[in-house]
């Protein structure tokens, strides 16, 4: 060793040292001197090193001691220089943005919009199809469903036959008339069998569940209430366990109430109450179905497993019916469902559909500012020259310019939190009430994180190309760049121009999306129901059983009958009529039915009628149903009179083609007299806007009503005002009976207008974000094109000196705005051709790849690149040749 | 140098002897090995290796701060400078050193004998 070292190593020194390098110089210095001193005092070499070791000890392990020491506390070091990096950086970033307000607002904005509509949708998309049931075990519960009646004779069958489950419990809607001698309401809610309650493993809050014994015939005249019916109905008093209420006219007690975040079946149910289990009353036991089957797995047993023994056990179930024979087809299939997603299989779709719309969004958003960035980093393009000649290195740049990001696309988080705090309480309360509600609906930790991490990806996704472009070593550091020169702008109008193609490629995807929905939900709309549904007011009359079922039928049908006699005589009331099933508002059942000359045994499998409905004369009069063949019901068709029944033109089609229908006979399926078809109507829907069954009958109430049922629909058809009809119904039946409830208040047309409001919900919702993502795309054309226009300013002075005119040079810009446009808006139709299946599900009549919703997309993005573009080439054509050439 | 007589030295004492060789200014570590050696006569064993890691120690304790400079001789060396934390340490542990020795002293020179208990 020299006792010169090479002046490289110090400079070496400025830049990079390592902690190793040190510790050798160190030592090796020592041991040098000690050396020197040996030879000085006349010691030969080798015996002069020896000295200098005996001396210093175990070298090795010395070196090897100060290795581990420095090591450690460069890695401190290092950490805390990081730190105060970021600390640097985070400084850096709040100043670079407070120097571009106008760019820091509109990011911040747009990216507040998109994360708070992210983190809004998310927390229902959390809520509804994520977070665990609230019940014990959640895992474990299944709905069996299959193609059975329903009944508690197959609940008991199951609960006997199957291995597979701990426990299987049953439920089925139903609705009361609840009076508490306040006033009568009629609720909606469940009954169940004792053990669901615990089977879910919830407690009541309040008062305790169902004994075992409450679905023995003659006990269980007990009531569990909603919590939303404690508030209401009693504000909160913990006093009301045991209280007593009558459930239809029958004494019944409160047992007590369950937790708010209990929503069994759905968040409509507002009780609980026994079901009946009579094994000895075979009607009750195998004919009332309809009913669901919750049941809860054995700890380690499979869904597939279960899956496996219902499809050996249930089909064996249909010897067991003492009724009838229910079919072939009976329990196929009999599948087990996890609870969660059975639970929420209708609305599934339409969530996921609008969460992957308002990704898509975001990511727009991103693009657009991604692109803004870019500009920037091209304007402060000097900046990051000047740092890389003094130093500044690629890593800390990138680092830098991301964290700048990142803070933007924090504080646009924040903001979106904020935002979505409204949002999901508008978005709750618009959700139609019948919706099934797992756990409340909120922005709650889960939800955050995922805004946090969405903020942070979105950040890091925004900012990283710019990031890059600004580091790259022919990009703004460069010091070669310093300066006026802008070879960068060739390079930035390509990468800006990718990325509003892609933007522009999204936007069309969501617009298609958006369009396709639009289409569907217009021919929705735009659907004839079959009758007239204007000046029409309908409402729900439920007397109570006790006093009008069973044996009191005469009772119910003079009721109904003083009802409908007393409604005519109202000022500008054309045609009353009573109907037990209300179309469009909720399913229209049917049955099956005997067929004289074609299906007469009622043991054997019969064809089905899609719908039954019993009516009074007056109802085909207020929805002006017209009769196209033989004659209407009429007011002579009673109780002792001939039975004559309706059929639809579907009905007379399916069983007597090209015959007369009029006069063929039909029949219940259970032995009871034939019933002769008097007239044929026109096919009108009954479930849905969307029901395509339409082979129907229509008996006349009076003659139908062996058990009046609980509940009848009143349709008014009057010229005068809805609310005033209203009033004059309620006035009207309580004059007659005051316990008798009048509910569901609505005009024929809100009925219509209900029945597609989730469709009409997530269209216009899919509308909006494909708006924003419309409006995005176009700020990014206009963005470009005025860059581009900026860039080429000297070209424009050229071609304009040259003799081009002003018509040329906005050919020129806003074709590039179209190219652009056309270019993103193909590339968008392929991504929405590989996806828009997924949506079948959602639409109705329109194919998922309809070429109309396609090609209006394309013309619209184009459209609004012209329009984008047709800014900056106005610009463009006021360039003065003599400025922009000097210029240079 | 090696002797007959010679003390084994004795952890801990080493940082205050580092401690004292850098009272006067900064030093790189050959130049305080030298300084102890001649201080204490020869009479101190100091195993010069052993010394480099208490530096090193007591530069991650902030009591001696490390700079590399160019040595009397125009060599690049580690000079180590005591801090004000360091200064404080020398004074403090100067003391519990006296008060030690002149306690192991004051029993050594003992003429009782112990009482047996």
């Amino acid at each position: 060793m020299t006792d010169n070292e090479p002046l490289w190593r110090r400079y070496r020194d400025l830049v990079h040292r390592r902690p190793t390098d040190d510790v050798d110089d160190e030592i090796r210095y020592h041991l040098e001197m000690r050396r020197q001193e040996a030879l000085r005092a006349g010691l030969d070499p080798e015996r002069a090193d020896a000295v200098a070791r005996e001396r210093f000890g175990d070298v090795d392990a010395v070196v090897a001691e100060l290795y581990a020491i420095d090591t450690s506390r460069e890695r401190k070091r290092s950490r805390g220089e990081w730190f105060s990096d970021f600390v640097q950086d985070i400084r850096f970033a709040r100043r670079s943005l407070w120097r571009a307000p106008s760019f820091a607002v509109t990011a911040i904005m747009t990216l507040a919009l998109a994360i708070g509509a992210n983190t809004t949708i998310f927390s229902f998309v959390h809520a509804l199809l994520l977070a665990p049931l609230p019940y014990r075990e959640p895992g474990e519960l299944v709905n069996i469903q299959a193609n059975i009646v329903g009944s508690t004779g197959e609940m008991l069958a199951l609960r006997e036959r199957t291995t597979v489950f701990s426990d299987v419990a049953l439920f089925r809607n139903r609705s009361i008339t609840f009076d508490d001698d306040r006033d009568a309401a009629r609720l909606n809610g469940v009954a169940i069998t004792p053990n669901l309650i615990s089977l879910l493993g919830v407690a009541p809050a309040l008062g305790a569940e169902f004994d075992d014994d409450a679905s023995r015939p003659g006990s269980g005249n007990v009531i569990l209430l909603s919590h939303s019916l404690w508030m209401e109905r009693y504000g909160g008093d913990r006093g009301i366990v045991g209280r007593r209420v009558m459930v239809d006219g029958v004494p019944y007690s409160i047992a007590g109430v369950m937790p708010a975040t209990f929503h069994f079946p759905s968040a409509s149910a507002r009780f609980w109450v026994p079901v009946t289990i009579d094994p000895s009353d075979l009607t009750a036991t195998w004919a009332i179905g309809g009913s669901g089957f919750v049941a809860r797995l054995k700890p380690g047993i499979s869904v597939t497993r279960a899956n496996a023994q219902l499809a050996a056990i249930v089909p064996g179930m249909r010897k067991l019916n003492q009724r009838w024979d229910p079919g072939e087809q009976y329990g196929i299939p009999a599948t087990a469902q996890v609870l969660q997603e059975s639970l929420i299989s209708t609305e599934r779709p339409a969530l996921l559909l609008l969460m992957a719309c308002v990704v898509v969004v975001l990511l727009v958003a991103c693009v657009n500012i991604a692109n803004l960035m870019l500009a920037r980093v091209t304007v402060r393009e000097r900046e990051f020259a000047v740092r890389a000649a003094l130093g500044g290195g690629r890593g800390r740049l990138i680092r830098q310019l991301l964290t700048e990001s990142v803070v933007t696309a924090a504080i646009g988080g924040a903001l979106g939190v904020a935002l979505s705090l409204g949002g999901v309480r508008w978005g709750v309360a618009a959700l139609p009430e019948t919706m099934v509600r797992t756990t409340d609906i909120r922005v709650n930790g889960a939800v955050l994180v995922f805004t946090a991490g969405l903020a942070m990806l979105t950040g890091i996704a925004f900012g990283l190309l710019p990031a890059l472009r600004a580091a790259s070593p022919g990009g703004s550091a460069s010091a070669v760049r310093v300066g006026r020169g802008s070879i960068g702008g060739r390079t930035h109008q390509r990468l800006s121009g990718i990325l509003v193609a892609s933007e522009v490629a999204l936007a069309v995807l969501l617009a298609i999306v958006a369009g396709l929905l639009t289409r569907s939900f217009d021919q929705l709309r735009n659907l004839s129901p079959g009758f007239r549904a204007e000046q029409v007011v309908s409402a729900r009359i439920s007397p109570p059983p006790a006093v009008y079922g069973g044996a009191n039928t005469a009772r119910a049908s003079a009721f109904y009958e003083m009802v409908i006699e007393r409604m005519t005589a109202m000022p500008g009331v054309s045609a009353v009529g009573i109907v037990d099933r209300l179309p469009i508002a909720a399913p229209v059942f049917g049955m099956g039915v005997r067929i004289q000359g074609q299906f007469e045994d009622g043991t054997q499998l019969l064809p089905l009628a899609n719908h039954v409905q019993s009516i009074t004369p007056g109802y085909l009069r207020a929805l002006e149903i017209p009769i196209l063949r033989g004659r209407s019901i009429e007011d002579g068709d009673r109780a002792g009179t001939p039975r004559v029944a309706l059929v639809s033109q579907s009905f007379a089609r399916r069983f007597w083609p090209g015959d007369d229908p009029i006069g063929k006979r039909i029949g219940y399926p259970y032995p009871s007299p034939w019933i002769t078809v008097v007239g044929v109507l026109p096919d009108v829907k009954l479930d849905s806007l969307r029901d395509t069954s339409a082979v129907a009958v229509l008996v006349p109430f009076a003659q139908r009503a062996r058990i009046a049922p609980p509940e009848m629909f009143i349709v008014v058809r009057s010229n005068a005002d809805p609310g005033a009809i209203a009033r004059q119904l309620r006035d009207v039946v309580s004059s007659i009976d005051r316990t008798v409830p009048v509910t569901a208040v609505r005009t024929m047309s809100d009925v219509l207008a209900r029945s597609v409001e989730r469709p009409r919900f997530t269209t216009s919702l899919i509308a909006l974000f494909a708006l924003s993502a419309l409006l995005l795309g176009a700020t990014g054309i206009y963005g470009v094109m005025s860059y581009v226009v900026s860039q080429r300013a000297q070209e424009m002075g050229v071609r304009v000196a040259l003799g081009a005119t002003s018509r040329d040079i906005v050919q020129l810009i806003v074709g590039r705005g179209a190219a652009l446009a056309v270019a993103g808006a193909a590339a968008g139709c392929v991504v929405a051709l590989a996806t828009t299946r997924l949506l079948t599900s959602l639409l109705y009549d329109v194919s998922p790849t309809d070429p109309l919703t396609f090609g209006g997309a394309i013309i619209l993005f184009v459209g609004v690149a012209i329009g984008a573009s047709a800014g900056p080439a106005r610009r463009a054509t006021r360039t003065d040749p003599v400025e922009t050439l000097r210029g240079s | 140098m090696a002797s007959a007589s010679t003390v084994e030295f004795r952890h801990g004492a080493i940082e205050l002897l580092l401690l004292k060789a850098l009272s006067w200014g900064p030093r790189h570590g050959f130049s305080i090995a030298r300084w102890i050696q001649e201080t204490a006569d020869d009479v101190l064993r100091l195993e010069e290796g052993s010394m480099y890691p208490a530096l090193h120690r007591m530069e991650d304790k902030g009591w001696v701060k490390a700079t590399w400079g160019t040595s009397e001789n125009n060599r690049r060396a580690k000079f180590y400078q005591l801090t004000a934390k360091g200064r404080e340490q020398l004074a403090e542990d100067t003391r519990d050193w006296w008060r030690y020795a002149a306690a192991v002293g004051k029993v050594l020179k003992s003429t009782t004998e112990p009482a047996t208990a």
